[in-house]
């Protein structure tokens, strides 16, 4: 029985989103919550005023520009103050190129990242974004795109023998051993991954008009995303 | 002498326990006991389902043999999963992003929760128990009833061994949802129930079951201490009754027979 979710939509603490900021300008973006149901997974309104500006966009990224070279990765941990979500930086400045990954603390309050500009977002991934899971319980988990991109993939997670104490330890260590899925034009290389229960799969999208890595479980009946009509529009949008 | 006397014998005593056990409510009780080293919440449901075979022995014993008991128990326990499992972490994880370089995970730390674990435990318990005969005159009413004396021994129908499977695999079911428990439950089950054991089990279940038996009244008889006898036939001709002054009870050797007599004094 698979007690473990695998949904990039609802980001919960053995996830983490990650985001690369190409451009110089300031970036405002708002945490808001997630997974209240499966087929609309994020409050798709509550994303909608964000991007028209409102001020529930209270946290900021500051992006100034830098010189070509290593890219420099900021981690941001969100968590839950009353009904709200904090992020423990509420501004942060860093260069272009340079990436900023969210993660939550708390395993009760699955939340979602919701940038003012399109290709900034975690209900969505695009061009030169991320997504994290530990995969925490064996079984298999079949995915697919909840926008309908025709992406597939399969994690399987099998559950490690752990006998004695020596066998904890040598598990442990196996989980530092993270595992790269890329994805280009909705297409996952590799679209198959084998993992112990523990392990990390970090999802990469390299180019793409925005899809998630969603449970097939979880996606709508007809595969067409949470049924909103502005989908095409925005997947248009985020291409150009 | 007395001026009534009634008596049965051991087969019409069955028959009647039978009938009487068969008329009992059934009874509850609620709290809190202690499960291994466990608190845990417990309600409790008993009914009497068959009183076996009557024994009677003089001068005022009614020993009821294989009383049979069916129980069930809801138990609520808390378990902390952090006093059975290791602190665990899922660690830092660096991948490569060719073109783009390392991109690093945070470290997560497992926090392991305290679960309600719900267990529903059903059995039965056989015993043997003596009942005392008590004859009370309460508002009126002569009551004679089978008082069960002592702390009867509880014989469980299943097996200590089976109990504790039960235990283990609710709490394997209550845990399933925590993240990263799988590699743990096996050791996780084991230790709750070794924790727990059969001292715990027992030491739950006396208590709350033996109550349902010691000090159960079976009622015998009752009547009222004024009644009527023959009813009014005419404004001349009223109706007769006579008072029950006295009821005696005992268990009496009356050779072949063991019999429960009662007796009684009347006055018009």
């Amino acid at each position: 029985m698979i007690t473990d979710q695998l949904d990039s939509r609802v980001l919960r603490f053995t996830d983490s989103y990650a985001q690369r900021f190409m451009r110089p300008g300031t970036y405002r973006y708002g945490v808001v919550a997630a997974g209240a149901h499966p087929a609309k997974a994020v409050p798709v309104e509550a994303v909608r005023s964000l991007h028209r500006g409102s001020a529930a966009a209270p946290f900021t990224v500051q992006v100034e520009e830098g010189e070509a070279g290593a890219m420099a990765q900021t981690v941001l941990t969100v968590r839950r103050e009353g009904t709200r979500f904090v992020v423990d930086q509420p501004t942060v400045r860093i260069r272009t190129g340079d990436m900023v990954m969210w993660h939550g603390t708390d395993a009760s309050w699955p939340f979602a990242i919701a940038g003012e500009k399109e290709f900034f977002g975690s209900d969505r991934l695009v061009n030169e974004s991320g997504f994290s899971h530990a995969f925490t319980a064996a079984g298999t988990h079949e995915w697919g795109d909840a926008y309908g991109s025709g992406l597939r993939g399969t994690v399987r997670v099998r559950q490690p023998r752990l006998g004695s104490a020596k066998d904890v330890e040598a598990w442990q260590s196996r989980l530092s051993a993270g595992t790269l899925v890329t994805i280009t034009d909705a297409v996952a290389e590799p679209a198959e991954v084998d993992l112990v229960v523990g392990q990390t799969v970090f999802f990469v999208v390299t180019r793409g008009p925005g899809v998630s890595v969603t449970d097939v479980d979880l996606l709508p009946p007809t595969g067409k995303g949470d049924g909103d009509e502005d989908d095409e529009a925005r997947v248009a949008a985020a291409a150009s | 002498m007395p001026e009534i006397i009634a008596a049965i014998d051991e087969g019409a005593a069955t028959t009647i326990f039978t009938t009487l056990a068969a008329g009992l409510p059934p009874q509850s009780s609620s709290g809190s006991s202690s499960f291994g080293p466990f608190t845990a919440a417990y309600a409790a449901t008993a009914t009497l389902s068959s009183p076996g075979t009557v024994d009677l022995i003089p001068p005022g014993t009614i020993r009821v043999a294989d009383l049979r008991m069916d129980w069930h128990l809801h138990l609520s326990l808390s378990l902390d999963i952090g006093d059975f499992l290791p602190d665990i972490h899922i660690p830092q994880v660096c991948v490569h992003i060719p073109c783009v370089g390392d991109v690093c995970t945070p470290k997560i730390d497992i926090v392991w929760p305290t679960v309600t674990v719900p267990i529903d435990l059903s059995d039965y318990v056989k015993t043997t128990v003596d009942l005392g005969i008590a004859v009370t005159l309460v508002a009126g009413t002569w009551k004679v009833e089978g008082v069960v004396q002592g702390v009867p021994n509880l014989q469980f129908g299943l097996t200590t061994a089976a109990m504790l499977a039960v235990v283990g695999a609710a709490v394997a079911a209550a845990v399933a949802w925590v993240p990263l428990i799988g590699p743990f439950l096996a050791v996780l089950v084991a230790a709750v129930v070794a924790a727990i054991g059969v001292a715990g089990l027992t030491g739950l279940l006396d208590p709350i079951l033996t109550p349902f038996i010691s000090g159960t009244r079976f009622p015998v008889y009752a009547q009222p201490q004024l009644f009527t006898v023959l009813p009014a036939a005419g404004a001349n001709d009223p109706a007769v009754t006579i008072t029950l002054d006295t009821i005696a009870a005992e268990v009496q050797h009356n050779p072949p027979e063991d019999e429960l007599v009662l007796s009684a004094d009347i006055s018009a």
